[in-house]
């Protein structure tokens, strides 16, 4: 087992090293004068216009003008010291930028992760207990069409109907700033209703369609047959033995999600203004804020390893024998 | 034999959804009835007769992009979804039939190309390299490839444990022979639903990027209708008929692939 | 135990939320808030006929709420600040394009363009509660010459006082009216007692600390939540540069598009709109719903505008230049870029708007036939009968369209569409190069090579002011300096034409800026070196319901300088 976590562990330090790597060198060659978006289009062709040696001064600083090798050195670094400089777009400290909007994000992607596994949980186990019943004939075509529409599709198409048809729920952004405690809670939710439905409804749908699967694996299993000819009532059946079994790789992909609670939500966030961490990506990459881009493509890679060992450390506790391959 | 037909069904529905486009693709240079690029005077028309689904913010006929769009829309699916599982299949096939060192390497490239973020890795590629077809596919397929080497990889294990492939090797066939004519064609139904479902997936992750505006100039894709009517405030304005059938169609199409995908699975 | 679960989960969910609106219950506030002004009461004793103030004015913007540094451009707090709020600029701009004073209660020009004389007021406060002094003026001139190296102040020969409340600018070369027109109105005083310890740093950009945001204009920061992305601002009734302060505070909200601010205009949750050159776009004029929200519309100074290449064979011939200007559909170009609200331009580029304008150009209007006319008698024949025109030499003719690279181009990309479809029906083949615009570095290297047939640019409402659209056509650098120490994007190598602009740039009066741009309409529209695509309308909504005494600055709207002095309630 000692052995089994250790190796774990360590994969997953190399993993993040190497995405660390390739995404310094990504960014670092990605097209578009940093300068210019470092100082603003206008300001620099201003600057170029009139003062071309402040322009100068501002890449040294940014040390634009090192060499590669000194620059992937000081990456390093500042990676392990979550140091990650200025940003371009509005010159606070990356970090800051990226610590003030993470939560916002979390806000959304938590209740999205609970109330989309338990949802969809529940329902696969009801349908895949019984396929071919009502239940699953009305929900397997509604969980797969739901699987085949792009997310910015509904997205869309909510923001058509119940904000700007309906006007049901605010057109964007995540408050309206009136408000404290309570007053300002309720506004919040009422912010989040939309996008928060949208990213469980398809959460849902997809872990629906896991449960769904897993289950009627088991559900043909020999230790439900022989407990079915031992005259278990269905119930017992389901909950003792097929519940049981079928929680196990459920659990685990509910635990691979949780990398994805960073970065699984940029298009709904775009689509909705809300200022999470999708959508300081997507703008960090559109105006080549590299600081910005690297740090959130870092934290959500680093998310994803973190959920990854994490799944495999609950496979080794509870299926202890994986671990002596 | 009943339950069999049953699960067809869908595999049908599918295929034919999936042929409908493809007819559309086609033969759409000869039922699109203007030229999706041309502009007029008539901007943000209504659908009238003369244009079916209206006219865009410069007076192009909505349906005519729509038909286009079918054609660059199914290109990058198929195209991407064919990089993905040949690329799937080959890196499942040299790790699961070599083992050792190969497949220690391999494993561990599926599983650093997993523990990327997926669309924030697309979406960085395609600002990289030029928009465009070429680097639209090169950026989807470059993390999709995973979940077909996975699962591959271990099926392919086990048919490696099947008497009649252990009976050819012991007579010394040799690997390409085996793998072609054992494990590929045992392979055959699951490569070709994981295919159908990279496919939809490819059609999907294209969607949101043309959406977000990396698409190349002038390409009419369904994500860049949907693109343009976002971003040049067709939605918020209310015009269904713009921003409506790019959805469908995109829709409608995945569905198509992943109907034959998830139920073709199923059929064995 | 099922249930235990759910209970467990739902009690985490629960938790979770508040945990993560918790932290955004208490606004922060800063420290700026120090000295006890009351505006309302102030205003009480002044006797004949109180103007009713306004209590809060909300305005709303999409500019980030983030930043407040009194030095700096970003957020909203620095593209306030052009319109004098809570730092007090030198000057201001009227609706004239007359400078006008605004710190400096007076100001004089010498003759020689090189002495500037001034009084400031000795009332004024900064916004912590210290007066405002000598020193400040003295160290700000200091600053922006030795630490931000600003280029205004390059032959600056000294600052000196000449009296209780004057004093004396004076530069080696005639640069002040350049200085005045350029920039001053964008620039103001700043506090020593926080500044000076950048001195000689570049840290005064990125200073966040409370104090960066302490001003002597007419507002100071009061609070500001990041989260909710508002501030809110008081008015500090002694620095009354422009009369009586009537709009007692000020609330600023951001919002996440313009969509949102339609919404929230209409739902009067917000009194107006304001964001440096960036309009409403026209095509969400259509969404006012209430009647009591006025579209604030005016005609804009900037404009989208295209360059020739004028050292390359098509671009060079005046006919086909002009036969471009005849196949291009103009009232589809303005519909697509002002939504039905522009105008089809004039052929001197800048717009009605912009200072010297010249009136009674020829306006553009579509004629396929005579474009097709002037191409045959120039000599673009379709000589191998494929459809397309060929050079009159009959090589192959491809014209390379190339729209400015920027963040957001699906407008450019647009327009770039319906030039090449209008070019198509007069059997030319334009096309775009999707390698040029991948980025901006790419773009801009190809721009400067001259490597474009048709480029299609934009000038904003901040460049058209001062520097004018014209700045983009010039070829030769400015007068004694390297071309590598500038942008050119211009193709247009006419002598006179290049040293004019220079010359306009580095005008010392009024009246030489005026008759410099004056030729060079002239000039654009006897070559067509370029064109305006649309003279657009520009749209800065606002509510009339509530408040009286707006005033809508073309391409400003009704937040400028002026606002703050003349709004009151009804």
């Amino acid at each position: 087992m000692g052995k089994y976590l250790i190796r774990r562990i360590l994969t997953a330090v190399f993993t993040i090293y190497v995405i660390i790597t390739v995404s310094f060198f990504m960014v670092r060659f990605m097209p578009g004068d940093p300068l210019q978006h470092l100082v603003g289009q206008e300001e620099y062709y201003y600057l170029l216009d009139t003062d071309p040696e402040e322009l100068e001064s501002i890449a040294e600083k940014y040390g634009l003008n090192d060499p590669l090798g000194v620059q992937y050195v000081r990456y390093l670094k500042s990676v392990v010291t979550l140091d990650f400089g200025i940003a371009y777009s509005n010159k606070k400290p990356v970090v800051e930028n990226v610590f003030s909007c993470i939560h916002w994000t979390v806000l959304l992607s938590i209740p999205t992760w609970i109330l989309g596994g338990l949802l969809g949980g529940v329902l696969g186990v009801l349908a895949g207990w019984r396929p071919g019943k009502r239940l699953d004939c009305v929900l397997t075509p509604i969980a797969l069409f739901l699987n085949t529409v792009p997310s910015n599709c509904i997205g869309v198409l909510a923001l058509a109907l119940f904000a700007y048809k309906l006007r049901w729920v605010p057109i964007g952004g995540m408050t309206s700033g009136i408000g404290t405690g309570w007053v300002r809670t309720l506004d919040i939710l009422k912010h989040m209703a939309l996008p928060l439905s949208i990213l469980v409804l398809f959460r849902c749908s997809g872990d629906f369609m896991l449960m769904k699967s897993s289950v009627s694996q088991v559900r043909h299993a020999d230790y439900t047959t022989t407990a079915a000819s031992k005259g278990l009532s269905d119930r017992k059946i389901l909950f003792r033995h097929v519940m049981r079994n079928a929680m196990l790789p459920y659990m685990t992909s509910m635990c691979m999600q949780m990398g994805g609670l960073l970065s699984g939500s940029m298009m709904i966030e775009t689509i909705f203004g809300w200022k999470g961490m999708g959508q300081l990506f997507y703008n960090a990459v559109s105006s080549r804020d590299f600081p910005t881009a690297q740090f959130c493509f870092l934290i959500s890679a680093f998310c994803v390893v973190m959920a990854n060992l994490l799944s495999d450390i609950l496979v080794g506790v509870i299926d202890p024998r994986v671990t002596v391959k | 034999m009943k339950k069999r037909k049953k699960v067809n069904i869908p595999v049908l529905a599918g295929s034919l959804i999936i042929g409908f486009f493809v007819i559309i693709a086609i033969i759409a240079p000869a039922i699109v009835p203007y030229d999706p690029s041309a502009t007029s005077a008539l901007t943000y028309g209504k659908p009238s007769p003369e244009h079916l689904l209206g006219t865009n913010d410069v007076g192009q006929d909505i349906f005519s992009e729509l038909i286009y769009g079918t054609r660059i829309s199914m290109v990058i699916g198929i195209f991407a979804a064919v990089v993905v599982t040949c690329v799937g299949t080959l890196l499942a096939l040299l790790s699961a039939w070599y083992g050792g060192v190969v497949d220690k390497l391999i494993t561990g490239l599926t599983n650093l190309a997993m523990a990327v973020p997926g669309l924030a890795l697309t979406t960085l590629l395609v600002c990289y390299l030029s928009p465009g077809i070429l680097s639209i596919v090169v950026a989807i397929s470059i993390t999709a490839w995973t979940g077909t080497t996975r699962v591959l990889r271990s099926q392919i294990l086990a048919l490696k444990e099947e008497p009649f492939v252990k009976i050819e090797k012991a007579i010394g066939q040799r690997d390409i022979v085996i793998m072609g004519k054992h494990l590929l064609s045992n392979l055959k139904d699951i490569i070709l639903s994981r295919g159908a479902m990279a496919v939809s997936s490819a059609m999907m992750t294209e969607a949101s990027l043309s959406f977000l505006g990396l698409g190349a100039f002038g390409e009419k894709s369904w994500g860049a209708i949907l693109h343009y009517a976002f971003f040049r405030n067709g939605v918020v304005r209310g015009l269904y008929w713009w921003y409506l059938p790019p959805i469908l169609c995109t829709s409608l199409a995945v569905l198509g692939f992943m109907l034959v995908g998830y139920y073709g699975q199923q059929k064995r | 135990m099922k249930r235990a679960l759910c209970l467990l989960l739902s009690a985490v969910l629960l938790l979770g939320l508040f945990a993560g609106c918790g932290k955004q219950t208490t606004p922060e506030t800063t420290a700026a808030a120090g000295t006890e002004t009351t505006a309302a009461a102030e205003t009480e004793t002044t006797g004949e006929a109180p103007k009713k103030h306004v209590k809060n004015l909300v305005i709303g913007t999409t500019t980030a709420n983030t930043t407040f540094n009194l030095y700096g451009q970003t957020d909203i707090f620095g593209r306030i600040n052009y319109v004098n709020f809570c730092r007090a600029n030198w000057i201001y701009e009227d609706e004239n394009g007359d400078l006008q004073p605004f710190f400096f209660t007076s100001f004089e020009i010498s003759e020689d363009g090189k002495v500037l004389d001034f009084t400031w007021p000795t009332t004024a406060v900064w916004s912590d509660g210290e007066k405002v002094t000598w020193d400040d003026i003295d160290f700000t001139f200091r600053f922006l010459k030795d630490t931000a190296k600003s280029s205004s102040f390059i032959h600056l020969v000294s600052v000196e006082p000449t009296g209780d409340d004057s004093g004396r600018i004076t530069f080696s070369e005639p640069d002040v009216y350049g200085w005045l027109s350029g920039s001053a109105t964008m620039q103001g005083l700043l506090p020593k007692h926080v500044w000076e310890k950048f001195e000689g740093t570049d840290d005064y950009k990125n200073y966040t600390e409370p104090d960066a945001a302490v001003g002597c204009g007419p507002y100071k920061l009061v609070s500001y939540d990041v989260d909710a992305q508002v501030s809110y601002y008081e008015a500090i009734p002694e620095n009354n540069y422009h009369g009586e302060i009537t709009v007692d505070s000020v609330t600023i909200k951001t919002y996440a598009d313009q969509t949102a601010i339609m919404m929230a205009l209409n739902a009067g949750e917000i009194d107006c709109y304001y964001a440096y050159s960036t309009p409403i776009d026209a095509t969400l004029i259509d969404l006012i719903s209430d009647s009591a929200v006025d579209p604030g519309e005016s005609i804009y100074a900037g404009e989208d505008q295209i360059t020739f290449g004028m050292t390359r064979p098509a671009g060079s011939d005046y006919q086909f230049r002009l036969a471009v200007t005849k196949a291009m559909d103009w009232n589809l170009l303005t519909d697509a870029i002002g939504g039905g609200y522009g105008e089809v331009p004039r052929a001197g580029i800048i717009p009605p708007s912009c200072t010297g304008y010249l009136d009674g150009l020829p306006q553009f209007a579509q004629d396929v036939d005579e474009a097709n006319r002037i191409l045959d008698e120039a000599g673009y024949k379709d000589v191998n009968n494929d459809g397309i025109r060929e050079f009159p030499d009959g090589s192959e003719m491809k014209i390379l369209i190339v729209p400015q690279y920027s963040k957001k181009m699906d407008l450019r990309n647009r327009i770039a569409e319906v030039l090449i479809d209008n070019l198509k029906a007069v059997g030319v083949n334009a096309y775009v190069d999707q390698e040029i615009i991948v980025s901006s570095e790419v773009w801009e290297s190809n721009i400067q090579a001259g490597n474009y047939d048709i480029a299609i640019g934009y000038t904003t409402a901040g460049m058209a002011r001062h520097t004018s659209a014209f700045r983009y056509y010039v070829y030769e650098p400015k007068p004694g300096t390297e071309r590598s120490a500038s942008w050119l994007w211009g193709t247009y190598t006419d002598e006179e034409f290049n040293s004019t602009v220079w010359r306009m740039l580095n005008a010392s009066s009024r009246e030489e800026y005026v008759s410099c741009i004056q030729w060079l309409q002239q000039e654009a529209a006897d070559t067509l070196f370029g064109c305006a695509l649309s003279w657009t309308s520009c749209f800065y909504p606002y509510r009339t319901d509530k408040y009286e005494g707006w005033y809508n600055r073309p391409s400003w709207g009704v937040v400028n300088d002026e606002l703050w002095y003349s709004l009151t309630s009804k």
